[in-house]
């Protein structure tokens, strides 16, 4: 009786994993493995399927040998992230642990501090372009306003500054993201360890760089992994910090041009080379999986 | 001195929440000036035009784009929260072989970035006929490795088995027990779920622009790029849009600030 029902069982898994699978493979594996195959032709998606041409890894020799855009966007978003990554590290934990004290009002700050990672990321772009738009923007009437400078600064208009700009967009979208990561992070730890740690005489930067830092570990792994798999995908914000100005794609000298930028460029706008911004994809693709193993390579040496 | 400290404390916390909303104040403060008064830097006090530059983005087509929002943001969650529940009910109840397995295949799923399906999906739609329909933007949520990762994590703590057990032997069949008791039961995580699948619907920008090229089609972030180039000098016109894109949905989530937050964090404090 009892072997009857659990064989009577055995199909029921299998069902409720069904769905899940058949969407799996028809919207993600195929997908994939079609632009897999895509990338190793020559393909303009203004001509038809007839128009295709095997060309094997031709468009991945350009692209790691010959493409300097690829590179430029490459180094762009590495510039970025090796800014930004740490500062939202540091500037989160400081803050989740001084907020952590302020129990009451802890989750009001919060929320408050979460609105602009919910913000839609196409906003956030338009929203900075005019804040810091040269004649119009608040922040040179401001700056005007209280004498500091006289000449209103072109902030979009050139390299440096616009860098500035698109690291400090998404600082400010980002930070209460790792708030909220490194407050639920903080109220793991038992309070009986610092307790002890202050009738030890530790004082309190003692107890935070000795315990609660240790203590985030985890978080902080957590967060550098995923902040460099995202970093790579940046796109929505810098796209649009320039998408009501008739400038080139990706602001003054390309200075902010991402990698998703670029591939979107390649494949849908100023070119419509299929093969070619496939195989920017999965060079992307790989770029990615490199850095984040050696990044967790280098975590688990120190760790040991 | 604990009382000095403390009030330090707190001016460092309001000052980065300042800064975190100030953004938002001048937008809604644009959105009610017209662009002459912006030109005056009259931005730090609100005006009085916001009706007209209400009407002059709701004759832009705003409406379209809010209505194809909603309406792709609530399918995106409702077929992601049903697919991602049931299969992890299948993988949170029942015993098989493949299991181990399938859940570490879910999980390292996860990592990979979704752009390098995209030029596939984008060709599959197309020879689908599906082009300029709202569908690839829905598909894509089918599958979500994040949603059943989310939803297991929640089971493994909040679903007994004994209940599971109790109601086969009251005679219930395996799909009734799923959808009338283990649902009820994981409905704080299908509600998280929905809202994190909603807002990320809701803010998709790289999909729906390989996709959508009719403007009848268009979600808000579509919207947002055409209204900021089609308003380029009527800044007033701009300020309202991206203020009626934006604060409605942060109302929402403020209110429901204490579900979702907890979404969000789930993965880094398990994982």
């Amino acid at each position: 009786m009892k072997t009857k029902r659990r064989s009577s069982l055995a199909k029921w898994p299998y069902i409720y994993l069904a769905p899940f699978f058949i969407s799996y493979f028809l919207f993600f594996i195929f997908p994939t493995f079609y632009s897999l195959f895509i990338s190793f032709t020559d393909w303009d998606s203004l001509v038809g399927e007839a128009g295709r041409q095997f060309v094997g890894f031709a468009n991945y020799v350009r692209l790691f040998t010959k493409d300097k855009l690829f590179f430029k966007a490459m180094g762009n978003t590495f510039l970025f992230m090796i800014i930004y990554i740490p500062l939202l590290i540091i500037g989160g934990l400081v803050l989740a642990v001084l907020l952590y004290q302020l129990k009451r009002s802890s989750r009001f700050f919060q929320t408050v501090n979460i609105l602009p990672y919910i913000t839609t990321p196409v906003a956030i772009g338009v929203i900075f372009a005019t804040l810091f738009d040269t004649t119009t923007g608040i922040v040179n009437k401001t700056l005007a306003l209280i004498g500091l400078f006289d000449d209103p600064v072109n902030w979009l208009g050139n390299p440096a500054t616009a860098r500035f700009i698109v690291i400090l967009m998404i600082v400010w979208k980002n930070f209460g993201y790792y708030l909220l990561i490194y407050l639920a992070g903080l109220s793991t730890i038992p309070e009986e360890i610092s307790e002890a740690a202050k009738v030890d005489g530790a004082n309190a930067f003692q107890v935070f760089w000795r315990i609660t830092v240790p203590y985030l570990r985890p978080m902080t792994v957590f967060l550098v992994l995923t902040s460099i798999i995202s970093g790579f995908q940046l796109y929505d914000e810098p796209y649009l910090l320039y998408s009501s100005q008739n400038s080139v794609m990706g602001g003054p000298q390309r200075s902010c041009m991402t990698a998703i930028m670029y591939f979107y460029d390649q494949t849908f706008k100023s070119s419509t080379r299929l093969g070619y911004g496939a195989a920017v994809s999965y060079g992307l693709f790989v770029i990615i999986m490199i850095v984040s193993m050696i990044v967790s390579r280098l975590i688990d040496k120190k760790e040991q | 001195m604990k009382k000095v400290k403390k009030v330090i404390f707190m001016a460092v916390v309001i000052l980065i929440s300042l800064v975190s909303v100030i953004p938002f104040y001048f937008i809604l403060s644009m959105a009610t000036h017209d662009t002459a008064a912006i030109y005056r830097s009259e931005l730090w006090g609100f005006g009085d035009q916001l009706l007209v530059n209400l009407t002059t983005i709701f004759n832009g087509g705003f409406t379209v784009y809010y209505r194809n929002t909603i309406y792709v943001a609530v399918l995106s969650g409702f077929f992601c929260v049903l697919i991602s529940a049931m299969a992890a009910y299948g993988l949170s109840v029942y015993k098989f072989a493949a299991k181990d397995g399938i859940k570490r295949f879910i999980i390292a799923s996860m990592m990979i970035p979704g752009q390098i399906s995209l030029i596939g999906y984008a060709i599959e739609m197309r020879q689908l006929h599906l082009v300029n329909t709202h569908a690839p933007l829905i598909f894509t949520w089918f599958a979500s490795a994040y949603g059943v990762f989310f939803i297991v994590q929640y089971m493994t703590n909040s679903l007994p088995m004994e209940l599971i057990e109790s109601a086969r032997i009251d005679g219930s069949g395996e799909l009734r027990t799923f959808f009338s008791i283990a649902f009820p039961l994981i409905r704080p995580a299908v509600g998280t779920l929905f809202m994190l699948i909603f807002l990320w619907s809701w803010n998709n920008f790289l999909m729906p622009s390989t996709v959508l090229t009719e403007n009848n089609k268009f979600t808000i972030p579509l919207g947002i790029q055409t209204l900021s180039t089609a308003y380029r000098d009527d800044w007033g016109a701009r300020g309202a849009a991206l203020a009626l894109s934006v604060i409605p949905l942060l109302i929402i989530f403020a209110i429901g600030s204490k579900y979702f937050i907890k979404g969000l964090a789930a993965g880094a404090v398990k994982g």
